[in-house]
């Protein structure tokens, strides 16, 4: 359908397939920066692979300043400034995200008291129900095309290469016509936005409508309501935010991938939000692009009452594909003597898990999940079949769950 | 008159929610882009019918339009025909390279209208969201060799002004 590569109207490109890296914290930015500083160059390939860079638009100030701040000495070969800028308006967060989610997306936009004092009176409520009826009947119509407005601006100014469409997260089958309605209506408003009132950046700025979505209400009645609220006036991209899957329900997974066909029939490159390995599925049922958080679960929620995290976190195991805690690369390793099971820059210099500091070993974790991702991409993108090549990578790891998708 | 092609627009209800100046700007570029999307032209009270604008609105954006030559008129009748001075819609030679000279950018074309061949110099000044028109020449074709050499003339003027200051 594309060639190897789409080009942007700010005139950079992606490779495909590709892949996006989504930044949460300050740390997981200078990380970046550290990698681009010292493991990529003419013999290491670092991030090159790495296409776009996307944060949440109540984080991108913090987070961008470091990765896009000058070079005081010498300026790298290949640098991260060039890659793909996404800020994500992350509306999902006012309706599913944490208290403190809500209120730093709404201080790092202007936004309306009137606004606060709602998404927080509906923190309050408890039933699940009682919520989605509020946020339809009294948060909707509060987020107008004033609201939108605030959105494309912040993210013009923030200098985001491909703008997103705002847009609320299909969460309920029982009022899910007025989620869709809503959704075509922010969408349709922003490309009239852009189109007019910021058309200084209608020729230079791509424009992506973006569909966040639960999967438990990806149903096939619904393909053909939900494909026209995200393809309204044309954009440019189109992408879904995948806010749930669970490998253990097939029906599910198989919905999202025939959405996912469907939409790359409109020969709009179909861009998959927040998805770890299930992403490489993905491509081969038509998506172009996958963005993928660093290291970390993307469905995981950890309730308050839970005991802390252990503090040193999960290794993505290259081989088997899994998150491996501490305590189980320690009981694989065992036999090797604690070798890593890795050829990444960072666990060549190590060579054993019991050599990195305890303070070092987030750090470390997440330096060597983006090295080897970035192998991950280079191999699928010099497989003449990804299908085959993915399904070897998949047969030989412990991820096999995902083999039937690539049949 | 044949169907008047209109892009997708903002309701009235949306539209009062923007700015004043956004107002301004969102009213400017629908009827650019009505105008441009109808390449044999446009009167008042179809765009007063088809848009949800009052015909003052609209006549006050064409006759800005029309100043900075975005837009040119024929009188048929009692009638005023708005037409495109666009680019993308009588582009006989399209010339992709324009000049930037302190925040103003110059961007030249050639163009055939009814009222025959012109070469099109327009000056657009970018503000912070926007591209404005600033004000734009039209010079007829066959007069435009005389038009340059009118100008390399000047130009060797100011040079003199300048050595001798």
């Amino acid at each position: 359908m594309f060639s190897n590569k789409i080009y942007l109207k700010c005139k950079k490109s992606l490779t495909l397939p590709s892949m996006f890296v989504y930044l949460r914290y300050e740390s997981e930015a200078e990380i970046l920066r550290k990698i681009e500083a010292r493991y990529t160059n003419e013999s290491n390939d670092g991030l090159n692979q790495i296409d776009g860079i996307a944060t949440s638009i109540k984080d991108w100030q913090r987070i961008f300043s470091p990765i896009f701040q000058g070079y005081l000495y010498d300026e790298p070969k290949y640098k991260l400034i060039d890659r793909i800028k996404l800020i994500d308006p992350s509306l999902y967060l006012l309706f599913t995200g944490t208290d403190s989610d809500k209120n730093a997306l709404l201080d790092n936009i202007e936004s309306s008291s009137r606004l606060k004092s709602v998404v927080n009176e509906i923190s309050l409520l408890s039933s699940q129900k009682d919520k989605t009826d509020k946020n339809i009947d009294n948060l909707y119509p509060l987020l107008d095309i004033y609201f939108v407005r605030n959105l494309l601006q912040s993210q013009i100014r923030g200098g985001a290469d491909i703008l997103i469409s705002p847009s609320v997260p299909i969460t309920s089958s029982k009022r899910i016509d007025e989620q869709i309605e809503k959704v075509k209506e922010m969408n349709r408003v922003s490309r009239i936005l852009l189109d007019t009132v910021f058309s200084g950046y209608s020729e230079e700025r791509d424009l992506m409508h973006v569909l966040a979505l639960n999967l438990s209400v990806l149903k096939n009645d619904y393909f053909d309501a939900l494909k026209e609220a995200v393809l309204v006036n044309n954009p440019d991209h189109i992408g879904i935010r995948v806010m749930n899957l669970t490998e253990g329900n097939p029906s599910q997974i198989w919905s999202l991938l025939r959405f996912i066909k469907s939409l790359s029939e409109s020969k709009v490159p179909v861009h998959i939000f927040n998805v770890r390995e299930f992403g490489y599925v993905t491509f081969c049922h038509g998506s172009t692009t996958i963005t993928t958080p660093i290291a970390s679960d993307p469905y995981f929620w950890r309730a308050v009452s839970e005991e802390a995290p252990p503090r040193k976190g999960a290794y993505y195991h290259p081989i088997h594909m899994t998150n491996d805690t501490y305590d189980m690369l320690l009981e694989k390793t065992r036999a090797n003597n604690y070798r890593f099971p890795c050829h990444c820059e960072i666990c060549e210099k190590f060579e054993k898990v019991m050599k990195v500091d305890e303070l070092y070993w987030n750090e470390f974790r997440r330096i060597h999940f983006l090295l080897v991702k970035n192998m991950e991409l280079k191999e699928l993108r010099e497989t003449t079949t990804l299908k085959i090549a993915l399904r070897d990578k998949f047969g030989r790891s412990q991820q096999t769950v995902w083999l039937p998708y690539l049949d | 008159m044949s169907e008047m092609r209109i892009p997708e627009v903002l309701s009235r209800e949306e539209y009062l929610k923007l700015p004043p100046q956004e107002r301004e700007r969102y009213v400017r570029e629908i009827l650019r882009q009505t105008v441009n999307m109808n390449r044999y032209g446009v009167t008042v009270p179809h765009l007063s019918k088809n848009l949800p604008f009052d015909s003052r609105t609209i006549e006050k954006h064409l006759s800005i339009m029309r100043y900075t030559n975005e837009i040119y008129t024929v009188k048929i009748g009692p009638t005023v025909l708005y037409l495109p001075n666009s680019r993308a819609l009588h582009p006989a030679i399209e010339i992709q390279k324009t000049l930037e000279a302190n925040g103003r950018e110059y961007a030249v074309s050639v163009l055939q209208n009814r009222l025959g061949e012109f070469v099109f110099i327009q000056e657009k000044k970018k503000t912070e969201f926007t591209k404005e028109v600033g004000g734009g020449i039209l010079v007829p074709l066959s007069h435009f060799n005389r038009f340059v050499e009118y100008l390399s003339e000047i130009a060797k003027q100011v040079q003199n002004l300048k050595r001798e200051a």
